[in-house]
């Protein structure tokens, strides 16, 4: 490989490029970077960090908007009757009787949402 | 452990196996970061960044591809998004423009280079003072011999710029070694 030119002292070299690979393979693996021997400890103790911070954040949305829900829907219910101003328990009745369709397609459409959200959130999770 | 019952269990927040993902992939994300940031404690924020977002961003892995290599990906971006951040110009991770052969081995008598030792360091200086990308280009080729589309796929560049990136490097390498001389027959 190596051809010395003792006139000029030169040294002359046919370097390939598996010989240049060689030598960069050698070069680099030994200079491997310093990787601190409790890295993997830390980024455990982090992600246990993530799941307290996500189950708080669940737990914190849930309760909010089971305290939503809990306060609107009387809410609801108090401002149609504010509005409509029913005199009597007939007239509470005959309310109820006029928009029954009306709610029963709210209760069925409500189901139905929660049905395709977890059937929705089950989907992109199996196939994710 | 297989890795898509790994990814499960990490989905499910067992952080006990995602120890076990960071043992796996770790050497992997400090070459990636280690080539391309120069202080070890910024290539350890990265790299911890690096782990926080996979740790996240796991449910929305698509399993197309190998875990090995969508965590390249994640590294090699948030790398560049820090390098970014610090105001360095991209263009500056591959010029080589500002290539020269450090003052280490100008200083060197090339007849006083005999020991591997001393080749090698040789060989390291060269190879440290490359632009970033072609020092993380040599990395996934050489140490983490990943192949072309692996690469292609963590940098997003095509497969020819990778090609000419290595071409260039060896010839960098080649020309520096042969302008100081350097005794390289043990290494063939």
């Amino acid at each position: 490989m190596k051809k010395i030119n003792k006139e000029f002292g030169m040294h002359n070299f046919e370097l390939d490029d598996h010989a240049i690979d060689a030598m960069i393979q050698e070069a680099m693996t030994d200079d491997l970077l310093v990787i601190p021997e409790d890295f993997a400890d830390k980024m455990e103790i982090k992600a246990k960090q993530i799941n307290l911070y996500r189950f708080w954040k669940n737990e914190f949305l849930k309760h909010a908007a089971l305290f939503g829900g809990a306060i609107l829907m009387p809410l609801i219910a108090l401002g149609i009757f504010y509005y409509y101003e029913p005199k009597s328990l007939n007239g509470i009745v005959s309310f109820l009787d006029q928009f029954k369709w009306i709610l029963l397609a709210g209760i069925i459409m409500f189901f139905a949402i929660q049905l395709a959200d977890s059937w929705v959130g089950k989907k992109l999770r199996l196939n994710s | 452990m297989e890795e898509n019952q790994l990814i499960d269990q990490i989905i499910g927040g067992n952080t006990n196996a995602f120890r076990f993902l960071v043992k796996k992939y770790e050497r992997l994300v400090f070459h990636i970061a280690g080539r391309m940031i120069d202080q070890q404690a910024d290539i350890e924020d990265v790299c911890q960044d690096v782990f926080i977002k996979v740790y996240k961003k796991l449910p929305e892995f698509r399993r197309e591809s190998k875990l090995s290599t969508w965590i390249g990906t994640i590294a090699y971006r948030v790398a560049i998004d820090f390098i970014r951040k610090r105001g360095i110009p991209l263009q500056d991770l591959e010029s080589l423009n500002t290539y020269n052969s450090s003052s280490l081995i100008d200083k060197k008598d090339p007849e006083e280079i005999k020991t591997q030792a001393e080749r090698i360091e040789i060989v390291k200086t060269l190879i440290a003072d490359l632009p970033a990308i072609y020092k993380t280009v040599l990395s996934l080729y050489h140490i983490d011999e990943l192949s072309y589309k692996e690469i292609e796929e963590i940098t997003q560049m095509p497969e020819g710029t990778l090609k000419s990136y290595l071409h260039r490097a060896r010839q960098l390498l080649k020309t520096q070694l042969l302008k100081h001389r350097v005794l390289v027959e043990e290494w063939i």
